[in-house]
């Protein structure tokens, strides 16, 4: 009886605890998953006021152009309008945009248009037009109509919607491919645009609408994916008088829909093909232009690469053009798109930003400071934990205080001496002070051999050995645990290192991650996707280490609490 | 036996270990060839403000074609701000590793070529006379190559020049009313045709403050005024006595009144009018709707009472959403897009600097009405922080404010017409010259703004300067400049945009760009086409901001005096006269050098190595000799010496050296670009000292921002207590028995370990006020007015707080150590004694803790001591100085402005406060800690 009573407590008392934990556990894990999360989104899905919390789910497509239903919500409420006069309103507004949508020939200001699109989805065409009139009205209705009641928001609304806003809202839900130029340009740096020359195609899934002339900078594709011909392939044969051999860069613009479908790119010159190798996808549904390059092996630079590399792929077909720009679209699945996703701005980060430079750096950094840091601190806590010579006492306590003195006290003279050693602008001021030992970990060590009994030592010493051999043969491996805490602490400290080389380090290819992290976010404006991917592949080595020695790590930190 | 102990010890694989390490990281060690030292190829660093556009590469790259010996290097400075923040570019200079050739902002060169940072390019212009494609002065408009020299001597060569004026919508002024009429005195002059948007043309135009005044506020929105604010300096000298009649002063129904308590602002409209001091304010209109009453802020205290008038512009296209109460169109937001303060003293006429050069006037009284309208213009719409949430959720490209008409008016340069160009070609819009104040108006004096721009220059410790010269002519060239521009023009053309060419500093290149970009461009509209005649007509009228050795510290204090005061932090006067005694001491200080001789650092180091050998010996001689005379056998004392030599050869270099050369450092002016200077104590006064104002009758610092760092500091220590209970629940509740506790152990310790930048980063974006997590959070759980965090200066310090907060894990551990020592028994025999849970806390748990409580509360404040990279990462000191903490504005005098001297005293003060607080609590500590002996 009085047992299970008491068990009943206890049971309620760990629900409490438990609820308490787990709140208290994703609280603190929320950043985290959310700084994920971000890494997955995409540039459009950043920025504005209703930009989504979570990565959308991205949808391949069998058929673009499309309407994309995602574009607008339902409409709601305009701004300053009452709810119950938005009652009267909204069912007057949806009949009269339904009327003016129906008399409307779609068409883009650039006069591209799938008609087929439209006429297959006949209904969504019209709803997303709906929804999409309903955003722009919200967005330019005037103060006075809103103030004024139901009738002059209607009248002003049905005056707002013309030609030129119709043409806008559809311009907003219609997903198409589109082609556009192709500049090359050649190595005496002169960029030739290839205006005259068209893209063309050899698949049956597809139709190239045409220019319809020079004004229109592109050509508009028609793909219906079907499930033998996942891909389709276009070509574009430059009309150009210069020889391609001169040519090293490709760009191409075109305008993508939001499909997540794969694409290639793929260039014969001179009787050789080059393709790329990396995963580009159709995304976000905007204009871009990518740019190509020949791997160049001198290339050196520490400035963002926003471009793709083609590699050499071995001889082209006989009879080919002596140049020949090809896109290859592939249709994408629902997993694989994801993949894509979610992989899209990590690619990026290690495509765009010298990212694996400045880890290699932060980890050679690491290295050398943890080998010097262990080497140093053991050495020296030999020292003052089993030596006589003159002066340790007064030392140890020196040393002691100078764990007090705060590091801003010698910022600057320090930064005299480096610069006059000529060490400025180079790697050396991360790493060689390391070889003079941390007066904390010597403080460590210390204490840890002064609890070790002599006799080892001793025998040794009676064995005939020389102070170094005992340091290296006894002691070192006596005080193998707290080195292990050493090399955590140094390598965690090494990695997160950013004031040191802020002061120290100008020229940007020796920059380590942490201010290379910091670079890339001044300048990555929207692109918080991109920093966050940045920011969780610097978090990520430090995770692992975490997890494989977790043991040190909060010994470490008990250590250092026990000081006290 | 103990040879058999010995042979367990295998230190071989160590030794594998570590050379293995060492391969490693020998082969991931980056390799880059000091810039310079190929005998082949002269290398040229040429550093831009953002990374180099594809324009500029392919001009580089053009150039390395034509002159094989030269390789350029693009680079960046890395810093948030490259107009304010000089540190990486100083760093460098006076490392003496700096880029070749800069990209630097045009007004900063003189400043630091006064103290020798530049190369005087006089010569080389000279040597340049009879080249055909040689830069010459002639070829330049005057403002911006005047703004790029100091006394006849050239530094910088322009390589942009931007001038601001007035972007107004069309659409949305016609909408609103604005229109000429036929009987326009500018219709009838032939300048516009009827039914035209008519912009504003005066401040008064533009928001039109009708009355200000001191006065009190009841709570459901009785304003009754008391008298006549001193405050308002703006056409307004009335005595505050003088008798208030608003209806005289054409207050009416709807006008809008802002009441300003502290920092915070109240925007209403009025319902009523009472009385001829006294309306009512509606409590509906543009309200959210649950607002009951005025907060007690407003009405417990007086308040300054501002009333615009309704029909001005910048209040009548302010639109509020009548329901929520939320911004949502902004007619006129100041410091939006490019203005600042000096825009709007450029506009009244008012003077920063004394035509001799010698004094500061940035305090004058036009300067003060200046600061005073714009925060006037802010108050109008509903202050500062409703204007940044409001701008903080824009976006840009196609979704840019003003492009969407979220913006109705806007200052900007030329630069922004890019902008237009590329993302809203068929926006409706005009550009006038900026509105000035009635009186100005009056005195004929011009619309033009002030003009900026950026500029080549050659560091002064270049090592290639002839080379970084070469580069400078060619990227100066009219050739380079049209590879620039065709390149651009195709990129735009490619992705389906109209490009828009720069304005260039150089007559022919702009020239040239007008023609074939702007006036024969199909693709440009004719509203860009206007728009960009109008800013040449105004070119040659526009002001440069002050040549002066501060022009920099003029411009980052006079950002400061602006955003102090918009905030209601300080008065305008108070804001500008604080900052205007921190110019002049700097400007007297420039003019006025200390005479000494300087520091002999060589004989010193001589010196402090020859006292080193001397310590050593003499210690050595003096244990030799005592043992010799007790008769004792010598200990081997070589030994201890190398085993200890890590620890002595790098306190020797590293520890005492530094810290003794501090110390002389701290008694010197010393900017290391010149030779230190010893001139006593004066650093010390000058950051701690006071001295007696005379207009303020009181006793004023010297460096207020010394005091303002140290009160962010201590604001910031006062929250290591709640970080210790935090840590200590954390603790209490991983110290039960229950199951899966490593894992939440795990959780709750990995934020602590999450590299600090990338911290940093992720909460920047976890406070963003709109799109944060944070707020989102907050906005989801009913908080419908959450903080702005980073953007507001009361909430600044407890945003950083919280992150602290999420990082607490790393102390729990230590709590759980210690809570772990506590011996089970001591419990049970509380328990046996009656005592309760809370009992077996406070008697128990909480004394012997108590070593641990002090020891993490002095680690604790010490490290608060050292917050510099969260301020530098995240907030830059801002906003209004309430994150400038002690150590980043010690790091701010040394690396950003070079004064060493300062800093240094900074350090020891510094050294001295946390050796005090130390002591202070170690002599607390006996009293209340306890130790288990």
């Amino acid at each position: 009886m009085k047992r299970s009573v008491l068990r009943k407590l206890l049971s309620i008392e760990m629900f409490i605890l438990y609820t308490v934990l787990v709140t208290g556990a994703l609280i603190f894990s929320f950043p985290f998953v959310w700084m994920i999360a971000n890494s997955f989104k995409t540039t459009s899905e950043m920025g504005g006021l209703d930009a989504p919390l979570w990565p959308g789910k991205p949808i391949p497509r069998a058929t673009t152009p499309y309407i994309d239903s995602r574009t607008f919500d339902q409409p709601t409420r305009f701004f300053g309008i009452s709810e119950a006069d938005w009652q009267t309103i909204q069912p007057q507004l949806e009949k009269a945009f339904n009327e003016r949508i129906k008399d409307w020939q779609p068409h883009t200001p650039a006069g591209d248009i799938s008609r087929d699109v439209i006429e297959l989805d006949q209904e969504r065409y019209q709803t997303e037009m709906t929804e999409s009139l309903f955003a722009f009205v919200s967005e330019h209705l005037s103060d006075d109509a809103r103030a004024k009641g139901p009738d002059a928001v209607v009248g002003e609304a049905k005056q707002l919607v013309d030609d030129a806003m119709l043409t806008r809202a559809f311009d907003r839900i219609y997903r198409r491919v589109n082609l556009g130029d192709v500049r090359l340009r050649t190595q005496d740096y002169q960029t030739h645009i290839t205006s005259g020359s068209y893209w063309t195609t050899a698949s049956d899934i597809t139709t190239l609408i045409p220019r319809a002339n020079e004004q229109k900078k592109y050509q508009q594709a028609v793909i219906h994916f079907t499930d033998t011909q996942p891909d389709v392939t276009f070509q574009l044969i430059p009309q150009t008088d210069f020889k391609p051999a001169g040519i090293d860069r490709v760009m191409v613009g075109f305008r993508s829909d939001d499909t997540w479908a794969r694409l290639q790119f793929e260039v014969i010159r001179d009787g050789r093909r080059y393709a790329t190798t990396e995963v580009i996808n159709f995304q976000d549904a905007r204009w871009l232009e990518l740019q190509f390059r020949w791997p160049d092996p001198n290339e050196d630079t520490i400035q963002r690469r926003p471009y793709f590399t083609l590699y050499d792929q071995g001889p082209a077909p006989a009879n080919s053009e002596p140049f020949v720009v090809s896109m290859t679209i592939t249709r994408n699945s629902a997993t694989g798109a994801w993949y894509d996703k979610i992989l899209h701005q990590y690619r990026t980060v290690f495509r765009e930003i010298p990212f694996s430079r400045y880890i290699m750096t932060s980890l050679s950094l690491s290295i050398l400071s943890i080998v010097l840091m262990i080497f140093s601190c053991t050495l020296s806590a030999y020292a003052f934990a089993r030596l006589n010579w003159p002066g340790r006492d007064l030392c140890f306590v020196i040393m002691l205080a100078t764990m007090m003195i705060p590091p801003q006290v010698t910022m600057i003279p320090s930064f005299l001496i480096i610069k006059n050693i000529g060490w400025y602008d180079t790697l050396l001021p991360l790493w060689a002070p390391a070889a003079f030992g941390a007066p904390f970990f010597i403080f460590l060590l210390r204490q840890f051999l002064k609890t070790i009994p002599r006799d080892l030592e001793d025998a040794a010493r009676i064995d005939g050995c020389g102070f170094i051999r005992v340091y290296w043969h006894v002691m070192f491996p006596l005080v193998t645990p707290t080195v292990a805490i050493i090399a955590v602490y140094t390598f965690i400290a090494a990695w997160n290192n950013f004031m040191g080389p802020l002061i120290y380090v100008n020229d940007e290819r020796l920059f380590p991650l942490a201010l290379g992290l910091f670079k890339f976010n001044l300048r990555a404006g929207p692109e918080i996707g991109l920093v966050m991917a940045a920011s969780f592949v610097m978090t990520l080595p430090v995770i692992i280490l975490f997890f494989f020695v977790q043991r040190y790590f909060i010994q470490g930190v008990t250590l250092t609490g026990m000081k006290g | 036996m103990y040879r058999r102990s010995l042979e367990f010890i295998d230190t071989h694989k160590v030794l594998l270990v570590v050379a293995l390490a060492l391969v490693v990281a020998f082969v991931l060690y980056p390799r880059v060839e000091r810039i310079g030292t190929r005998d082949d190829v002269t290398d040229i660093l040429l550093w831009t403000p953002v990374e180099a556009g594809d324009a500029v590469r392919v001009a580089v790259e053009e150039f390395e074609r034509r002159n094989p010996q030269y390789n350029v290097m693009l680079g960046t400075a890395s810093v948030r701000d490259a107009v304010s923040d000089p540190t990486r570019f100083l760093l460098g200079v006076a490392g003496g590793s700096p880029p070749d050739l800069i990209h630097f902002d045009r007004f900063a060169v003189v400043e630091w070529a006064s103290r020798g940072t530049f190369t005087d390019l006089t010569p080389y212009i000279e040597a340049d006379r009879d080249r055909p494609d040689g830069i010459k002065p002639e070829n330049y408009y005057l403002p911006p190559w005047e703004e790029g020299s100091y006394k006849g001597k050239v530094y910088a060569i322009p390589i942009s020049v931007d001038t601001r004026a007035l972007y107004y919508r069309r659409d949305a002024l016609i909408r609103a009313g604005y229109e000429y009429t036929a009987d326009d005195p500018q219709v009838l002059a032939g300048n516009a045709k009827p039914g035209d948007a008519k912009p504003p043309r005066t401040w008064e135009e533009l928001c039109h403050k009708l009355i200000h005044a001191d006065g009190n506020v009841t709570s459901d929105g009785i304003v009754q005024l008391k008298a006549w604010s001193d405050l308002a300096t703006v056409n307004d000298d009335r005595a505050s006595d003088a008798p208030i009649d608003i209806t005289a002063e054409g207050v009416r129904v709807g006008d809008v009144v802002a009441l300003v308590q502290d920092d915070e602002v109240f925007r209403g409209r009025i319902a009523e009018i009472l009385s001829p001091t006294s309306f009512r304010i509606d409590m509906q209109r543009e309200q959210p709707p649950d607002l009951k009453a005025i907060s007690d802020r407003f009405v417990s205290n007086r308040c300054q009472i501002k009333v615009f008038d309704q029909n001005s512009y910048a209040v009548r296209l302010t639109y509020y959403d009548p329901d929520t109460g939320l911004l949502r169109t902004a007619g006129f937001i100041p410091l939006f897009a490019n203005s600042g303060l000096y825009m709007f003293t450029v506009l009244n006429d008012a003077k920063l600097i004394s035509e001799d050069g010698m004094r500061c006037v940035m305090d004058n009284k036009r300067g003060i009405e200046a600061v005073q309208y714009m925060t006037d213009c802010y108050d109008a719409l509903g202050g500062i922080k409703v204007a940044q949430a409001f701008t903080g959720g824009l976006a840009t490209g196609q979704l840019d404010p003003f492009i969407t008409g979220q913006v109705v008016l806007r200052i900007d340069s030329d630069e922004y017409l890019k902008s237009i160009s590329a993302f809203g070609p068929d926006t409706p819009f005009g550009v006038v010259g900026a509105p000035i104040p009635e009186a100005r108006e009056a005195e004929g004096h011009s619309h033009a703004g002030w003009m900026g721009g950026w500029s080549y220059a050659i560091p002064s410790t270049a090592k290639n300067k002839e080379a970084a010269w070469e580069l400078m002519r060619w990227l100066s060239s009219y050739e380079a400049n049209q590879i620039m521009a065709r390149f651009e023009a195709s990129l735009a053309r490619a992705q389906g945009q109209v490009y828009f060419p720069n304005t260039s500093p150089n007559r022919r290149i702009m020239q040239w760009l007008r023609e074939e970009y702007v006036e024969s461009s199909p693709d440009v509209t004719q509203d860009m086409r206007l728009a960009h005649r109008e800013f040449v007509k105004l070119l040659p009228d526009s002001k440069y901001r002050p040549i002066t050795p501060v022009g920099q510290m003029l411009w980052n204090e006079h950002m400061r005096a602006m955003d102090t005061a918009i905030r209601h932090v300080q008065t305008p006067e108070q804001s500008l006269g604080l900052r205007q005694r921190r110019v002049q001491t700097a400007l007297d200080e420039f003019h006025n050098p200390p005479t000494g001789s300087p520091m002999p650092w060589r004989s010193l180091v001589v010196l402090y190595v020859l006292g080193v050998i001397l310590l050593f010996a003499g210690f050595i001689v003096y244990r030799k000799m005592r043992s010799h005379r007790l008769g004792l056998s010598h200990d081997p004392w070589h030994e201890g010496y190398i085993c200890a030599s890590p620890w002595l050869v790098g306190f020797i270099i590293f520890g005492a050296g530094p810290i003794i050369f501090s110390l002389i450092i701290s008694f010197c002016r010393y900017d290391v670009l010149s030779p230190a200077i010893w001139i006593g104590t004066d650093n010390y006064t000058a950051t701690m000292g006071f001295h007696y104002d005379d207009t303020a009758e009181q006793y004023i610092a010297n460096d207020p921002h010394f005091w303002k760092s140290l009160w962010n500091t201590a604001y910031m220590i006062m929250a290591v207590p709640l970080m210790i209970v935090a840590g200590l629940a954390l603790a209490m509740l991983l110290n039960t028995r229950a199951k899966g506790l490593a894992l939440f152990r795990t959780i709750y310790y990995l934020p602590a370990i999450v590299p600090a930048v990338a911290a940093f980063i992720l909460w920047l974006w976890v406070f963003d006020p709109v799109q944060g997590l944070l707020n989102r959070a907050l906005l989801a759980i009913g908080v419908s007015d959450p903080p702005y965090w980073l953007n507001d200066p009361a909430w600044a310090k407890p945003a950083l707080i919280l992150m602290g907060l999420w990082s607490v894990g790393g102390g729990m551990i230590i709590w759980l150590a210690g809570l772990k020592e506590i011996p089970e028994s001591l419990y049970e025999a509380a328990r046996i004694d009656g005592a309760n849970r809370v009992q077996q806390f406070t008697n128990v748990t909480l004394p012997l803790l108590s070593p641990y409580i002090f020891f993490n509360f002095l680690m604790g404040m010490i490290g608060v001591f050292q917050t510099f990279e969260s301020a530098y990462v995240m907030t830059d000191g801002g906003p209004a100085d309430s994150t400038l903490f002690y150590a980043y504005k010690l790091f701010n005098e040394s690396f950003r402005y070079l004064n060493m001297g300062v800093a240094s005293a900074m350090a020891w003060v510094l050294f001295v406060v946390v050796l005090a607080i130390t002591l202070l609590q170690m002599w607390l500590a006996k009293k209340w800690v306890h130790y288990e002996r």
